[in-house]
Formats: structure tokens, sequence, C-alpha cells
């Protein structure tokens, strides 16, 4: 029996209770995607598919742009995914400090967690501070781009996202991000599954390399959740 | 609010496409210029230079097709916000 895939995240999100959905609606997360690519349109850059190809940054704006409800099933059941991960390792005893990853910044920011939050400097900032009808005393500490590339993050981090593009391509940022947690702080690496690719070239994919010396680290834990956009979780101890 | 700093972003694209023509041995000097089109020809040449579509990969190839993907994507995601970065500068 095969599984479709969106009519089941559909169910299953008509039936959870996540924060997420509560704030926000499809309609305007569609329509603050369809601001962005008009904005980007207008902007004479070329959208020639052969020129920006389908990764994840530029895909996710076309794609939610479209309004397609399998789309947003999807989507939504990875966000319920990450936001579920999030409350379980939050800080029972005072504001959770949170790196959060820039392309899942939004919602975080809408989902009412008590929470210190922190964000690379990055375009897809700006768009939810222009287009994303957050609340305007919303408080959130940006990181420069420079910064994030050398991984000078935030001390005593309970909790860090962290893409896995970013992570494969600089395993000094691993270490850096396993360094700014406080004992028993999460990493999630997320978008893990690269679309499903990680499955099409297994050993030969190159976020391979990455996992597999994550692994040889000590006093830590790594589970792989190959589910939806997938994550890996990292625990440590 | 408001703490989106455009000129350290298009810095970070701008770093991005340098080290994607360093990796392969070309003058990076050409990061804020350079198309994504001649960009991606230019990785090919270098992670595929003997590949034909119907060619079987030795595992060492395929671990090359799948690292060109990855620089490939970076090229378009750091040129497209590179371009969409230089366009706002320069519309203030």
């Amino acid at each position: 029996m095969t599984v479709d895939p969106a009519r089941l995240y559909a169910l299953t999100e008509s039936i959870s209770k996540t924060a997420h959905r509560e704030t926000e609606s499809e309609a305007a997360l569609t329509q603050f995607a369809q601001a962005v690519k008009q904005e980007e349109v207008a902007l004479g850059v070329s959208q020639d598919r052969e020129r920006v190809g389908f990764s994840t940054d530029i895909a996710y704006y076309d794609m939610l742009a479209t309004g397609s409800p399998n789309f947003h099933a999807i989507f939504s059941g990875y966000v319920s995914l990450l936001e579920a991960l999030l409350r379980i390792g939050q800080n029972r005893t005072g504001p959770t400090k949170i790196l959060v990853d820039d392309l899942h910044f939004r919602w975080v920011v809408q989902s009412s967690f008590n929470a210190q939050l922190f964000v690379k400097n990055s375009i897809h900032v700006d768009y939810v501070e222009r287009h994303g009808n957050i609340h305007p005393g919303t408080q959130y500490q940006v990181i420069s781009q420079a910064d994030f590339e050398q991984g000078v993050f935030p001390a005593a981090l309970d909790i860090i996202m962290l893409e896995a593009r970013d992570a494969s391509r600089d395993e000094a940022l691993v270490d850096a991000a396993l360094g700014c947690l406080k004992p028993g702080g999460m990493l999630l690496i997320t978008h893990s599954l690269d679309q499903g690719r990680f499955a099409m070239f297994g050993e030969n994919h190159d976020f391979y390399p990455m996992f597999a010396n994550l692994i040889e680290r000590p006093n830590i834990r790594v589970y792989h959740i190959p589910i939806s956009l997938g994550v890996t979780v990292v625990t440590t101890m | 609010m408001g703490q989106y700093n455009i000129e350290d972003d298009y810095a970070s694209r701008v770093r991005r496409i340098a080290h994607l023509l360093a990796m392969v041995g070309e003058d990076d000097t050409t990061a804020e210029t350079e198309d994504v089109l001649n960009l991606m020809g230019v990785l090919g040449a270098f992670y595929q230079p003997d590949m034909s579509p119907t060619s079987e990969m030795t595992p060492a190839q395929r671990q090359l097709q799948r690292v060109f993907a990855r620089v490939k994507d970076d090229a378009r995601v750091a040129c497209y916000y590179r371009d969409i970065l230089k366009a706002r500068m320069d519309q203030t």
C-alpha cells in the first residue's frame, strides 16, 4: 500500500494542536511568499529556472507563493516536527536561548516561545521584518553573516538550529555550535534529507562525512529523523 | 525589528561566490559580477570534465557528481541573492 505524503500530513496536521498553525493561516503564509516574489520580480532579477534551480531558499518562496495545498501540508508537517522538538528542548526555568535557522525564523518568532532569540543576518530575516506581519515589539538579536561564518555564536545556548547545507559545508561550524550549547542543550540540523537526495546518494552525499564525523564526537547523542524534510537531533550531555 | 544589514548579507554572498571560484582555481576577483551560468560552467568543467550522459560512474565520480550538484546549488543561491541585494542597494 502506497502512502500519499501530502494527504498524510494534511490529515495529521488537521488533528494537531500547534502554535504555528494557531498564529498563522495558510492564506497569510501564501500572501507573505507572494509579497516576497513580487518584490524580487520587480527588481528585474532573472527568475529563469536554469539560473535559479530548485534550491531550498529560493524554492521555498516559489512553492509557498503558489498556495499549493500539498506543499503547505508537507511544510506545515515539517514545522510541527521542529516545533515539537523546540518545546521538548525548551528551558523549564527561564527563557530558552535559541539560535534560529533563518529559513524558519518567521514561525519561531510567531510561536510564543518564552525565548531569547538569535538569528543570522540574512535576507529571510529582512523579508519577515517587512512582509511577515510580525508584532512590532518582537525581540530578537541578529548575528552578522561574518560572525556566523566564523562560528562566533552567543554562549550558553539551549538550542541551535543549523541548516544541513551550512553544517556540511564547514564542520568547524558544527564544532562551534556544540561548543556554544549548555550541557543538555540540543543542536537541530534541519533539512537533513536534502529533499530526498540523501537517500539517493547515500554515502556519496556530501552530508554523509559530516554525519559520520559527528558520531565520533564524545558526550553527544545523534538521532536522525528521516521524516518529511528531515532533521538530525544532537543532544549534549 | 529592523536589524537586517544588507551590506553584510551582500558581502557574504560575494564571499561565497569568491570561495566557489577559488576552489576550482579560478580568479575570485570577479565574484561581484560573475554570471551564474558562467560560474556553473566553470564548476562543471572542474567537477565533471570527463562525464558523458551515458557513461557508467565510478564511486569517485558519483561522489563528484554529488559535490557538483551541491556547489551548483550554492552558486545559484549566492548569485541570485547577490543580484537581488545589489538591485536593492542600487535603488537607494
